[in-house]
Protein backbone atom coordinates (compact mmCIF):
# COMPACT_ATOMS: atom_id res chain seq x y z
CA UNK A 1 0.00 0.00 0.00
CA UNK A 2 2.65 2.22 0.85
CA UNK A 3 4.65 1.79 -1.70
CA UNK A 4 1.83 2.20 -4.17
CA UNK A 5 1.26 4.96 -2.80
CA UNK A 6 4.70 6.44 -2.95
CA UNK A 7 4.49 5.78 -6.73
CA UNK A 8 1.24 7.19 -7.38
CA UNK A 9 1.76 10.33 -6.15
CA UNK A 10 4.98 11.25 -7.78
CA UNK A 11 4.32 14.51 -9.33
CA UNK A 12 5.40 14.38 -13.02
CA UNK A 13 8.12 17.22 -13.44
CA UNK A 14 6.12 17.58 -17.49
CA UNK A 15 3.13 16.24 -18.82
CA UNK A 16 5.39 15.54 -21.77
CA UNK A 17 8.49 14.39 -20.75
CA UNK A 18 7.60 11.80 -17.75
CA UNK A 19 4.07 10.17 -18.12
CA UNK A 20 2.01 10.05 -15.04
CA UNK A 21 1.98 6.67 -13.59
CA UNK A 22 -0.55 4.97 -12.42
CA UNK A 23 -1.75 2.36 -9.50
CA UNK A 24 -0.40 -1.17 -10.24
CA UNK A 25 -2.59 -2.32 -8.01
CA UNK A 26 -5.21 -1.22 -10.31
CA UNK A 27 -5.51 -1.57 -14.21
CA UNK A 28 -2.56 0.37 -14.90
CA UNK A 29 -2.70 -0.26 -18.68
CA UNK A 30 -6.39 0.62 -19.31
CA UNK A 31 -6.34 3.61 -16.89
CA UNK A 32 -3.25 5.06 -18.68
CA UNK A 33 -4.96 4.61 -21.97
CA UNK A 34 -8.27 6.36 -20.60
CA UNK A 35 -6.52 8.69 -18.96
CA UNK A 36 -2.86 9.06 -19.57
CA UNK A 37 -3.57 11.83 -21.98
CA UNK A 38 -6.27 13.99 -20.27
CA UNK A 39 -5.36 13.62 -16.33
CA UNK A 40 -8.51 16.09 -15.54
CA UNK A 41 -10.83 13.39 -16.91
CA UNK A 42 -9.64 11.06 -14.89
CA UNK A 43 -9.75 13.23 -11.58
CA UNK A 44 -13.31 13.68 -12.63
CA UNK A 45 -14.29 9.81 -12.97
CA UNK A 46 -12.58 8.64 -9.86
CA UNK A 47 -13.97 11.46 -7.88
CA UNK A 48 -17.81 10.32 -9.18
CA UNK A 49 -16.55 6.56 -8.24
CA UNK A 50 -15.49 7.80 -4.96
CA UNK A 51 -18.51 9.52 -3.73
CA UNK A 52 -20.92 7.02 -4.64
CA UNK A 53 -19.69 3.86 -4.63
CA UNK A 54 -20.29 3.10 -0.58
CA UNK A 55 -24.12 4.28 -1.13
CA UNK A 56 -24.64 2.44 -4.01
CA UNK A 57 -23.03 -0.71 -2.06
CA UNK A 58 -24.95 -0.03 0.93
CA UNK A 59 -28.47 0.16 -0.75
CA UNK A 60 -26.94 -3.33 -2.87
CA UNK A 61 -26.37 -5.26 0.46
CA UNK A 62 -29.34 -3.74 2.37
CA UNK A 63 -31.94 -5.35 -0.91
CA UNK A 64 -29.82 -8.54 -1.04
CA UNK A 65 -30.78 -8.78 2.83
CA UNK A 66 -34.75 -8.17 2.19
CA UNK A 67 -34.15 -10.50 -1.15
CA UNK A 68 -35.37 -7.44 -3.13
CA UNK A 69 -34.27 -9.32 -6.33
CA UNK A 70 -35.11 -5.86 -8.49
CA UNK A 71 -33.68 -3.05 -6.66
CA UNK A 72 -30.47 -6.02 -6.51
CA UNK A 73 -30.63 -5.80 -10.22
CA UNK A 74 -31.21 -2.36 -10.65
CA UNK A 75 -28.25 -0.99 -8.61
CA UNK A 76 -25.98 -3.78 -10.32
CA UNK A 77 -26.82 -2.88 -13.43
CA UNK A 78 -26.04 0.81 -12.69
CA UNK A 79 -22.39 0.37 -10.81
CA UNK A 80 -21.28 -2.66 -12.89
CA UNK A 81 -19.39 -0.37 -15.29
CA UNK A 82 -18.20 2.16 -13.18
CA UNK A 83 -15.43 -0.54 -11.43
CA UNK A 84 -14.20 -0.77 -15.15
CA UNK A 85 -13.84 2.99 -15.33
CA UNK A 86 -11.28 2.84 -11.91
CA UNK A 87 -9.25 -0.21 -12.88
CA UNK A 88 -11.24 -2.70 -11.59
CA UNK A 89 -12.46 -4.75 -14.72
CA UNK A 90 -12.88 -7.66 -12.35
CA UNK A 91 -15.00 -6.44 -9.67
CA UNK A 92 -17.09 -4.77 -13.38
CA UNK A 93 -17.43 -8.84 -13.81
CA UNK A 94 -18.89 -9.79 -10.23
CA UNK A 95 -21.48 -7.02 -10.66
CA UNK A 96 -22.52 -8.11 -14.03
CA UNK A 97 -23.24 -11.64 -12.43
CA UNK A 98 -24.91 -9.98 -9.49
CA UNK A 99 -27.00 -9.00 -12.41
CA UNK A 100 -27.97 -11.77 -13.88
CA UNK A 101 -28.78 -13.90 -10.74
CA UNK A 102 -31.03 -10.75 -9.36
CA UNK A 103 -33.07 -11.23 -12.44
CA UNK A 104 -33.05 -14.77 -12.34
CA UNK A 105 -34.40 -14.53 -8.50
CA UNK A 106 -31.27 -16.63 -7.80
CA UNK A 107 -30.89 -16.94 -4.17
CA UNK A 108 -27.08 -17.29 -4.57
CA UNK A 109 -26.96 -13.57 -5.65
CA UNK A 110 -26.94 -13.20 -1.65
CA UNK A 111 -23.52 -14.46 -1.56
CA UNK A 112 -22.22 -13.04 -4.32
CA UNK A 113 -23.54 -9.65 -2.47
CA UNK A 114 -21.18 -10.45 -0.16
CA UNK A 115 -18.41 -11.43 -2.16
CA UNK A 116 -18.45 -8.03 -3.73
CA UNK A 117 -18.55 -5.80 -0.48
CA UNK A 118 -15.67 -7.30 1.04
CA UNK A 119 -13.53 -7.21 -2.21
CA UNK A 120 -14.58 -3.29 -3.28
CA UNK A 121 -13.63 -2.44 0.59
CA UNK A 122 -10.24 -3.99 0.21
CA UNK A 123 -9.32 -2.42 -3.36
CA UNK A 124 -11.33 1.09 -2.24
CA UNK A 125 -8.17 1.97 -0.74
CA UNK A 126 -6.08 1.93 -4.09
CA UNK A 127 -9.03 3.88 -5.92
CA UNK A 128 -8.59 6.53 -3.26
CA UNK A 129 -5.53 6.77 -3.84
CA UNK A 130 -5.11 6.89 -7.09
CA UNK A 131 -7.71 9.75 -6.91
CA UNK A 132 -5.57 11.97 -4.67
CA UNK A 133 -2.59 10.64 -7.02
CA UNK A 134 -4.08 11.98 -10.07
CA UNK A 135 -5.52 14.79 -8.35
CA UNK A 136 -2.11 16.26 -7.06
CA UNK A 137 -1.05 15.61 -10.25
CA UNK A 138 -3.66 18.04 -12.02
CA UNK A 139 -3.08 20.83 -9.29
CA UNK A 140 0.40 20.09 -10.23
CA UNK A 141 -0.09 21.15 -13.60
CA UNK B 1 -23.52 19.12 -34.72
CA UNK B 2 -25.74 19.99 -32.13
CA UNK B 3 -25.63 16.91 -29.42
CA UNK B 4 -27.44 15.38 -26.58
CA UNK B 5 -26.11 13.26 -24.37
CA UNK B 6 -29.31 10.92 -22.51
CA UNK B 7 -27.92 8.26 -19.87
CA UNK B 8 -28.95 7.78 -16.51
CA UNK B 9 -25.22 6.70 -15.26
CA UNK B 10 -23.20 9.73 -14.17
CA UNK B 11 -19.72 8.29 -15.27
CA UNK B 12 -20.81 7.68 -18.69
CA UNK B 13 -22.10 10.98 -19.13
CA UNK B 14 -18.83 12.30 -17.67
CA UNK B 15 -17.06 10.08 -20.23
CA UNK B 16 -19.30 11.15 -22.89
CA UNK B 17 -19.00 14.93 -21.79
CA UNK B 18 -15.45 14.97 -21.98
CA UNK B 19 -15.53 13.43 -25.37
CA UNK B 20 -18.06 15.47 -27.08
CA UNK B 21 -15.81 18.85 -25.22
CA UNK B 22 -12.81 17.65 -27.23
CA UNK B 23 -14.51 17.44 -30.54
CA UNK B 24 -14.64 20.23 -32.39
CA UNK B 25 -17.80 18.80 -34.57
CA UNK B 26 -19.71 18.77 -31.68
CA UNK B 27 -22.14 21.22 -29.54
CA UNK B 28 -22.96 19.98 -26.53
CA UNK B 29 -26.99 21.13 -26.31
CA UNK B 30 -27.75 19.09 -23.06
CA UNK B 31 -27.25 16.32 -20.99
CA UNK B 32 -30.37 14.40 -19.59
CA UNK B 33 -30.20 11.57 -16.77
CA UNK B 34 -34.03 10.59 -17.70
CA UNK B 35 -35.75 9.81 -20.86
CA UNK B 36 -38.26 11.85 -20.41
CA UNK B 37 -36.70 15.29 -19.80
CA UNK B 38 -34.66 14.52 -22.99
CA UNK B 39 -38.21 13.85 -24.51
CA UNK B 40 -39.63 17.51 -23.56
CA UNK B 41 -36.25 18.88 -24.39
CA UNK B 42 -36.98 17.04 -28.50
CA UNK B 43 -40.15 18.45 -28.38
CA UNK B 44 -38.99 21.73 -28.58
CA UNK B 45 -35.91 21.67 -29.96
CA UNK B 46 -34.68 19.21 -32.80
CA UNK B 47 -30.84 18.06 -32.71
CA UNK B 48 -28.78 16.42 -35.55
CA UNK B 49 -27.05 13.41 -32.75
CA UNK B 50 -28.06 11.51 -29.78
CA UNK B 51 -25.86 9.52 -27.75
CA UNK B 52 -28.53 7.46 -25.90
CA UNK B 53 -28.39 4.95 -22.99
CA UNK B 54 -31.24 1.83 -23.57
CA UNK B 55 -31.69 0.49 -19.79
CA UNK B 56 -33.04 3.64 -18.04
CA UNK B 57 -35.64 3.17 -14.95
CA UNK B 58 -39.04 4.78 -16.05
CA UNK B 59 -38.82 4.85 -19.66
CA UNK B 60 -35.74 2.93 -22.02
CA UNK B 61 -34.19 4.39 -24.54
CA UNK B 62 -36.20 2.44 -27.65
CA UNK B 63 -39.44 4.03 -25.92
CA UNK B 64 -37.95 7.54 -26.12
CA UNK B 65 -37.21 6.48 -29.78
CA UNK B 66 -40.84 5.09 -30.30
CA UNK B 67 -42.40 8.54 -28.83
CA UNK B 68 -40.07 10.78 -30.82
CA UNK B 69 -41.62 12.68 -34.14
CA UNK B 70 -38.48 13.05 -35.80
CA UNK B 71 -35.21 11.07 -35.50
CA UNK B 72 -32.16 12.84 -34.85
CA UNK B 73 -28.46 10.57 -35.57
CA UNK B 74 -28.48 8.17 -32.83
CA UNK B 75 -25.46 6.20 -31.12
CA UNK B 76 -27.23 3.57 -28.78
CA UNK B 77 -24.90 2.87 -25.72
CA UNK B 78 -25.67 -0.31 -23.43
CA UNK B 79 -23.84 -2.47 -21.02
CA UNK B 80 -25.81 -5.40 -22.52
CA UNK B 81 -24.64 -6.67 -26.14
CA UNK B 82 -28.21 -7.96 -27.25
CA UNK B 83 -29.22 -4.64 -27.82
CA UNK B 84 -27.51 -4.50 -30.61
CA UNK B 85 -29.95 -6.38 -32.35
CA UNK B 86 -32.47 -4.26 -31.41
CA UNK B 87 -30.22 -1.01 -32.65
CA UNK B 88 -30.08 -2.77 -36.48
CA UNK B 89 -33.95 -3.17 -36.26
CA UNK B 90 -33.94 0.75 -35.36
CA UNK B 91 -31.88 1.64 -37.98
CA UNK B 92 -29.33 4.16 -35.46
CA UNK B 93 -26.25 4.95 -36.63
CA UNK B 94 -24.15 3.13 -34.03
CA UNK B 95 -24.22 0.99 -30.85
CA UNK B 96 -21.96 1.07 -28.48
CA UNK B 97 -21.25 -0.96 -25.56
CA UNK B 98 -20.30 0.20 -22.83
CA UNK B 99 -17.70 1.57 -20.78
CA UNK B 100 -17.83 3.84 -23.49
CA UNK B 101 -13.82 3.85 -24.44
CA UNK B 102 -12.60 7.07 -26.59
CA UNK B 103 -11.64 4.75 -29.35
CA UNK B 104 -14.55 3.82 -29.68
CA UNK B 105 -16.61 6.79 -29.57
CA UNK B 106 -14.27 8.56 -32.30
CA UNK B 107 -15.27 5.37 -34.59
CA UNK B 108 -18.86 6.42 -33.86
CA UNK B 109 -18.42 9.69 -34.70
CA UNK B 110 -17.02 8.58 -38.13
CA UNK B 111 -20.25 6.71 -39.26
CA UNK B 112 -22.27 9.77 -37.54
CA UNK B 113 -20.44 12.54 -40.01
CA UNK B 114 -20.49 10.08 -42.91
CA UNK B 115 -24.47 9.33 -42.37
CA UNK B 116 -24.66 13.48 -42.05
CA UNK B 117 -22.44 14.12 -44.86
CA UNK B 118 -24.68 12.05 -47.15
CA UNK B 119 -28.22 13.34 -46.27
CA UNK B 120 -26.82 16.54 -46.55
CA UNK B 121 -26.00 15.12 -50.16
CA UNK B 122 -29.40 13.91 -50.64
CA UNK B 123 -30.68 17.29 -49.09
CA UNK B 124 -28.79 19.49 -51.33
CA UNK B 125 -29.75 17.27 -54.34
CA UNK B 126 -33.27 17.30 -53.51
CA UNK B 127 -33.01 21.58 -53.47
CA UNK B 128 -31.82 21.64 -56.58
CA UNK B 129 -34.88 20.32 -58.24
CA UNK B 130 -37.93 20.39 -55.98
CA UNK B 131 -39.50 21.57 -53.07
CA UNK B 132 -41.60 19.93 -50.33
CA UNK B 133 -45.11 22.57 -48.88
CA UNK B 134 -46.72 21.09 -45.89
CA UNK B 135 -50.41 20.37 -47.20
CA UNK B 136 -53.38 19.09 -45.37
CA UNK B 137 -51.20 16.97 -42.99
CA UNK B 138 -49.06 15.86 -46.10
CA UNK B 139 -45.83 17.26 -47.19
CA UNK B 140 -46.57 17.35 -50.84
CA UNK B 141 -43.53 17.19 -53.31
CA UNK B 142 -43.59 19.94 -56.01
CA UNK B 143 -41.00 20.00 -58.77
CA UNK B 144 -39.71 23.29 -59.68
CA UNK B 145 -39.96 22.78 -63.26
CA UNK B 146 -44.17 22.52 -62.54
CA UNK B 147 -44.34 25.17 -60.58
CA UNK B 148 -46.04 28.81 -62.09
CA UNK B 149 -45.44 31.12 -59.44
CA UNK B 150 -45.51 32.37 -55.86
CA UNK B 151 -47.57 34.95 -54.27
CA UNK B 152 -47.62 36.72 -51.38
CA UNK B 153 -50.84 37.34 -49.35
CA UNK B 154 -50.46 38.98 -46.02
CA UNK B 155 -48.37 36.18 -44.01
CA UNK B 156 -49.07 33.74 -46.15
CA UNK B 157 -47.38 32.39 -49.41
CA UNK B 158 -49.70 30.68 -52.68
CA UNK B 159 -48.07 28.43 -54.69
CA UNK B 160 -49.36 27.77 -57.51
CA UNK B 161 -48.54 24.70 -59.76
CA UNK B 162 -49.40 23.25 -62.58
CA UNK B 163 -51.07 21.05 -60.58
CA UNK B 164 -52.71 23.21 -58.45
CA UNK B 165 -52.31 25.69 -55.39
CA UNK B 166 -51.23 25.25 -51.98
CA UNK B 167 -50.81 28.02 -50.04
CA UNK B 168 -47.83 27.92 -47.15
CA UNK B 169 -46.66 30.46 -43.87
CA UNK B 170 -43.80 32.50 -43.99
CA UNK B 171 -42.67 35.47 -45.91
CA UNK B 172 -41.75 35.64 -49.96
CA UNK B 173 -38.23 37.07 -48.80
CA UNK B 174 -37.65 34.24 -46.55
CA UNK B 175 -38.89 31.71 -49.56
CA UNK B 176 -36.68 33.47 -52.11
CA UNK B 177 -33.63 32.67 -49.59
CA UNK B 178 -34.50 29.00 -50.02
CA UNK B 179 -35.04 28.21 -53.69
CA UNK B 180 -32.21 27.24 -55.50
CA UNK B 181 -33.88 27.16 -59.04
CA UNK B 182 -32.17 29.79 -61.23
CA UNK B 183 -35.61 30.36 -63.13
CA UNK B 184 -37.41 31.77 -60.32
CA UNK B 185 -37.17 35.62 -60.42
CA UNK B 186 -38.91 38.08 -58.20
CA UNK B 187 -40.93 40.56 -60.71
CA UNK B 188 -42.43 42.26 -57.73
CA UNK B 189 -42.38 42.61 -53.80
CA UNK B 190 -44.95 40.09 -53.85
CA UNK B 191 -44.49 37.75 -56.96
CA UNK B 192 -41.67 34.96 -57.75
CA UNK B 193 -42.26 33.83 -61.31
CA UNK B 194 -41.13 30.55 -63.01
CA UNK B 195 -39.55 32.23 -66.18
CA UNK B 196 -39.76 29.13 -68.08
CA UNK B 197 -44.32 29.53 -67.97
CA UNK B 198 -43.97 32.82 -69.06
CA UNK B 199 -46.65 33.75 -71.66
CA UNK B 200 -46.03 36.95 -72.53
CA UNK B 201 -44.60 40.18 -71.36
CA UNK B 202 -46.70 43.47 -71.71
CA UNK B 203 -45.09 47.10 -70.33
CA UNK B 204 -45.53 46.35 -66.43
CA UNK B 205 -47.09 42.86 -66.58
CA UNK B 206 -46.66 39.33 -67.58
CA UNK B 207 -49.00 36.67 -67.96
CA UNK B 208 -48.44 33.04 -66.75
CA UNK B 209 -51.44 30.28 -67.63
CA UNK B 210 -54.26 32.93 -67.32
CA UNK B 211 -52.95 35.09 -64.50
CA UNK B 212 -51.85 38.72 -64.98
CA UNK B 213 -48.86 39.21 -62.80
CA UNK B 214 -47.39 42.93 -61.92
CA UNK B 215 -43.86 43.65 -63.10
CA UNK B 216 -42.57 46.60 -60.75
CA UNK B 217 -39.99 49.29 -62.00
CA UNK B 218 -37.49 48.34 -60.11
CA UNK B 219 -37.56 44.70 -60.81
CA UNK B 220 -38.59 45.15 -64.97
CA UNK B 221 -34.57 45.37 -65.63
CA UNK B 222 -33.95 41.92 -64.03
CA UNK B 223 -36.64 40.73 -65.83
CA UNK B 224 -35.30 42.07 -69.26
CA UNK B 225 -32.23 40.70 -68.46
CA UNK B 226 -33.03 37.13 -68.04
CA UNK B 227 -35.32 36.57 -71.07
CA UNK B 228 -33.41 36.05 -74.74
CA UNK B 229 -34.72 39.30 -75.88
CA UNK B 230 -33.86 39.50 -79.94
Amino acid sequence: MDKILEVSTQAPESNNQVPFEFSKDLDAAFLSATYGSNLAFGVKMFGIFVNSIQQDLDILESSATNNDYSTMRAIAHKIKNNFTWVGLSELSKLTGQIETLASEENSSVVSVVKDLGDKCSARLPFVEAQYRSLEAATTAC
Amino acid sequence: MKTILVDDNLMEIEALKSYCQSSSDIELAGVFQNAQQAMSFLNKEEVDLMFLDVEMPEMTGLELIDNLSYLPQIVLTSSNREYAYEALEYEVTDFIKKPILLKRFQKAMEKVEERHRRINEVALSSAATELYVRSDGKLVRLPYDEILYFENVGDYIKVISERGMHIIYGALKTLADKLSYPRFLKVHRSYIVNLDKIVDIEDNSLVIGKKVIPISRAHKPLVISSINLI
